[in-house]
């Protein structure tokens, strides 16, 4: 047999291995980078739609009768054995992925959607889990109270301030509770048949480190009441109470501030720290922007005076930097309110600081002013410039938190959140409890005509958690 | 039969040599090209986690604490936000019994299996209210009152008797970059120095002779590292900018959220 020679195999072996080798590489690395890539845009995309199965369940308790009735009214589901009610929702092949959500109620009218986004890439899939609450609320009366919480299960916290409320009640539904040197008191208004004057609780009075309770009439809490009381402690659970911010029904409030609008009714001035003042703006409904625009143009000093009957915002309100802002009337904000929260304000470069200051009064010869927030509302340590009365009615339909201002609040009107927390108010908030101004102030009586204000066609959405 | 003539051999060892250099460069380059692959995948992974975790949180506060600038070029470098995760609890009462990572809540706790989830208890001596610690809790069981720490409190050897406080309200979450590029994120809440188990808003004034304290609830953790630069800002959303860098190899992302709970 012939002796073969040569080195061609071995180099083409050699030089093949390497390629190989070379393509190995190559291919791992970009296949790494393809998932992680792939990893990223799925993820967002399940998010977003486990978002779309909130917005679905939302959609359906609005509209779809079967569903409202029994998120409303349906405490046990019958064919379950004495489960709340639920319902789930599944969809599936949405751009590629799926979701699924289901509605549960805690309690009537209250209820926690769960849904859940999945994304199917190479083997694996991806999900994103989103929990919120949503409520809705009911016309209710405020109990008489001056400060009053209602809705689903949220406290009213009063820690290191001196709270008196005149006329009026204070009712929380659920704790109630003062701490910290606190001192709340409740005063009775002897020119009406009506008693005031109760510390009302749906939950317990909770008095902690040296808070107490000073002039009162009777307390009426979970596991606590006094004489007469008795037989009606601890008080039922009351619904929110609900304010048509946005429907189309002519009597919300922004189809009011448009109507004003459009028939040329609406007046706001800029006043300048100088001194001079000049109308900046007839509108009645803003953007968020537009707001801002006109608060950094009235300068650092400068006030912002609105004078319109109801004004409407299309976003958040933020008073910082220094602003002052008089209402004449009834400012309504479709997002959050925040006064006095932060010192300074930085925009086109420029950082503008100092305390803010909101002053709140009806139009001569009528009750309804106030600041009405859809979601929370702040104020802050910047709030106030001096002892201050808001003529009006505040009210969130989140959290109303007030902080550290170092200066005496009065309140005509009420006080009126989910859940309220007062903070370190040395110099006290007072309240003076006017029920006709809540019921003209949150439109129930317009032009002197009682409305119920419609169904809200929004539910209210309220916490809103990612669960992994 | 004959041998190799000294050309062939020549030949034949140039040839190789050319071959292995070939081979070699190519490994070294194939090599290289991984290893930029592999800083890049390093890279973006960091990003994705530090804007992952960070929109997540941030969706979900309920106030922006931070004084941020309308726009991105001067952004903040750091963000405070009221953590908004959790549902409002706010309760005290007495440890049962307990010790280690277990412990034994009084009948009053609520009996929701994992409502306490997530949120740090302070553990307190009632008798010198000063001394206590706070621990995570990482499960609890509502049928027997059961919470799980996720480390055990150094201060005390056994928790019956002792009190306990849940606050979620005022919990606050900063992210910040330090000094070695890192983006650190830390759990905190604040108290009056007379009355350390009483958790306050970041902005309340102290009575007079009192000050205001911060309370670490969770000591600052690494998020992410190789930062080059970060920079937050705020107009209708809140945004982030980031620039990551390692090696030659970097990613600037960005990203704007809007927070739900506020």
């Amino acid at each position: 047999m012939k002796k073969e020679k040569g080195t061609v195999v071995i180099v083409s072996v050699l030089f093949l291995a390497s390629v190989f080798a070379l393509g190995g590489y190559l291919l791992r690395s970009s296949l790494t980078e393809t998932v992680i890539s792939r990893s990223v845009s799925s993820a967002g995309q399940a998010y977003y739609l486990a978002e779309s199965g909130v917005n679905e369940a939302i959609w359906h308790l609005n509209n779809d009768e079967e569903w409202r009735d029994s998120f409303i009214s349906m405490e046990l589901n019958p064919d379950e054995g004495g489960d709340y009610w639920t319902e789930t929702i599944q969809r599936s092949d949405i751009g590629g992925g799926s979701y699924e959500v289901t509605v549960h109620n805690l309690a009537p009218g209250y209820g926690e959607i769960v849904s859940i986004g999945k994304v199917p890439f190479a083997d694996k899939t991806t999900k994103r889990k989103i929990k919120t609450t949503v409520f809705r609320g009911l016309k209710s009366p405020t109990h008489d109270a001056g400060i009053f919480t209602g809705g689903p299960s949220e406290n009213v916290d009063i820690i290191h301030t001196e709270v008196n409320i005149y006329n009026g009640n204070i009712f929380s539904n659920n704790r109630l509770r003062i701490s910290g040197n606190s001192i709340v008191s409740a005063y009775n208004n002897p020119e009406t048949e009506k008693k005031e004057g109760k510390i009302m609780s749906v939950g317990r009075l909770m008095l902690q480190q040296d808070g107490e309770i000073g002039d009162y009439e009777a307390v009426c809490a979970s596991g606590w009441c006094d004489d007469e009381l008795c037989e009606s402690c601890p008080p039922e659970e009351v619904a929110s109470i609900i304010v048509d911010f946005d429907s189309s029904d002519e009597g919300s409030f922004r189809s009011r501030a448009l109507a004003d609008e459009k028939e040329d009714r609406c007046r706001v001035y800029c006043k300048k720290q100088d001194g001079s003042s000049y109308p900046c703006s007839n509108q009645c409904v803003f953007g968020w922007r537009e707001l801002e625009d006109l608060l950094w143009e009235v300068g650092e000093g400068g006030v912002l005076r609105i004078e319109n009957d109801v004004t409407f915002i299309d976003g958040k309100m933020e008073l910082r930097g220094g602003r002052g802002l008089e209402v004449e009337g009834v400012l309504v904000v479709d997002d959050y309110v925040s006064v006095g929260e932060r010192e300074r304000w930085t925009r086109q470069g420029q950082t503008h600081q100092g305390d803010s200051h909101l002053t709140v009064k009806s139009k001569e010869g009528e009750y309804a002013s106030g600041i009405l927030a859809k979601r929370s509302m702040g104020f802050g340590s910047y709030a106030l410039r001096k002892d201050s009365v808001i003529e009006g009615v505040l009210y969130a339909g989140g959290k109303v938190d007030m902080t550290g201002f170092s200066h005496n609040l009065e309140i005509r009107g009420a006080l009126i959140g989910r859940k309220i927390s007062l903070n370190s108010l040395y110099e006290g908030l007072d309240i003076v409890f006017d029920n006709e101004r809540v019921l003209h102030s949150l439109g129930y009586i317009i032009d002197g005509e009682i409305v119920v204000p419609a169904f809200s066609p929004v539910l209210q959405v309220d916490h809103w958690e990612e669960v992994y | 039969m004959r041998g190799f003539t000294l050309i062939e051999v020549v030949t034949v060892l140039f040839l190789c040599t050319m071959i292995a250099l070939i081979i070699f460069n190519s490994i070294t380059l194939s090599n290289r090209v991984y290893e930029q692959k592999e800083e890049l995948t390093e890279v973006l992974q960091n990003g994705r986690v530090i804007l992952d975790s960070m929109s997540r949180e941030i969706r979900q506060s309920r106030r922006i604490i931070t004084d941020l600038p309308e726009n991105m070029v001067g952004g903040e470098k750091a963000i405070v936000f009221q953590d908004g995760h959790l549902s409002f609890l706010s309760e005290r009462g007495t440890v049962y019994e307990g010790e280690g990572r277990e412990l034994l809540l009084e009948e009053d706790a609520s009996d929701v299996d994992g409502i306490y989830e997530g949120v740090y208890i302070k553990i307190f001596d009632p008798l010198n209210p000063s001394r206590g610690e706070v621990g995570k809790v990482t499960g609890y069981d509502g049928e027997e009152r059961k919470v799980f720490l996720e480390n055990s409190l150094d201060k005390f050897d056994s928790y019956g008797g002792l009190e306990y406080v849940i606050d979620t309200d005022y919990y606050y979450i900063s992210y910040f970059l330090d000094e070695e590029g890192r983006i650190m994120r830390e759990v905190f809440s604040y108290y009056f120095s007379g009355d350390e188990n009483l958790y306050v808003p970041h902005n309340s004034t102290p009575p007079q002779g009192e000050t205001l304290e911060k309370e670490i609830l969770e000591k600052p953790r690494v998020v992410g590292e190789h930062i080059e630069k970060i920079s937050f800002w705020e107009n209708e959303e809140v945004g982030v900018y980031l620039e990551i860098k390692k090696g030659e190899r970097g990613v600037n992302l960005l990203n704007t959220i809007s927070p739900r709970n506020i």
